[in-house]
């Protein structure tokens, strides 16, 4: 099987986390993907409400999200391929939703399984516990390993 | 002090299925068997309730609901009938149950019992209720558990959703 393991990865403890509850349950050496999603400016804008409708320096802005997430799955990656994972980093934009995203560079890559961490910077626990709660039927159709921030002792 | 030493049980914990015996459930034995680390010892629970049942009877198993040691029994079989399709997967598995409700807080319930390192069950706990019941037994276990849950999905359910429009698509497009 090589399909790869496709980490929803955001820099956070949470997403940590998951990197290494996946190393200690998942079946490995295996391909992985670490995955960063950028949301742009003018989307997080409009869903905090802002009434902004242009934004001067949008692109530069946009461009600084790139880099960052950029650098989140890159340090993802590295964190992956040291637990013995063959990864590689990848970034993404969410236009609609960041679980829409998840589930399409899944789908792209035939993700054999996605690891996402339950409590992250609030958008991938949001979209993965929203979508299980709300569209994983329609929307995931791959299995998700959730981990914990915080395993239990 | 890091995490491995502070919690050196955690990975030994057994794997805990939530088994209800629908083909949901049976499709996640097959599923963890494929992606976890081979040898794992493991729990299948099956949860149940006198009159709501709350799990597929195995085959030819007939009794009535309302009595509540017909339903446990029942129940039993379920759980022995998951823990012999995990057997099957690679699992060193035996069965038990439990009377709870709701569901998820008997899935967490005995997570927590057994120091479970994973709990595994389908992303609906139930045949028959689907449209109804989606997700609720699998969205109330992973939020109200710490511990690390894999969620398996019906593989026809890509089926039904439209293909993604747009996608940042890398440089590696057919």
């Amino acid at each position: 099987m090589d399909k790869p393991v496709l980490f929803c990865y955001d820099g956070s403890e949470g997403s940590r986390a998951a990197l290494s509850v996946a190393v200690e349950l998942v079946m490995h050496p295996a391909d992985a993907v670490v995955l960063a999603v950028w949301t742009p400016v003018a989307i997080q804008l409009a869903r905090g409400g802002s009434l902004l409708v242009d934004v001067p320096n949008e692109g530069e802005l946009d461009e600084s999200e790139i880099a960052a997430a950029q650098r989140i799955a890159d340090e993802g990656a590295a964190g992956a391929r040291r637990r013995g994972y063959n990864a590689s980093a990848r970034i993404a934009e969410a236009t609609e939703s960041v679980a829409k995203t998840i589930r399409d560079v899944a789908r792209e890559i035939d993700a054999r399984l996605i690891v996402c961490g339950q409590r992250g910077r609030g958008a991938f626990a949001t979209a993965i516990l929203g979508s299980v709660s709300h569209q994983l039927s329609a929307h995931a159709e791959r299995p998700v390993l959730i981990a914990p921030q915080h395993p239990a002792a | 002090m890091n995490m491995t030493t502070r919690f050196p049980n955690r990975v030994r914990g057994p794997i805990l299925f939530a088994y209800d015996g629908s083909d949901l459930a049976k499709l996640a034995i097959d599923e963890a068997g494929q992606q976890l680390a081979a040898g794992r010892t493991a729990l299948v629970l099956t949860v149940w309730q006198p009159f709501d049942v709350g799990f597929v009877p195995a085959a030819e198993v007939r009794f009535d609901a309302a009595q509540v040691s017909d339903v446990q029994r029942a129940a039993e079989q379920t759980a022995a009938e998951g823990a012999s399709l995990a057997q099957a997967a690679g699992f060193d598995a035996r069965g038990t149950v439990i009377e709870a409700a709701p569901t998820w807080k008997g899935i967490v319930d005995v997570a927590d019992e057994h120091d479970a390192s994973l709990i595994v069950l389908g992303s609906h706990g139930r045949t028959g209720l689907a449209g109804v019941l989606i997700g609720s037994v699998a969205e109330a276990v992973a939020a109200h558990s710490r511990r690390s849950v894999l969620i398996a999905h019906r593989p026809d359910s890509q089926d039904r959703t439209s293909r993604p429009v747009s996608l940042e698509t890398g440089n590696d497009s057919p």
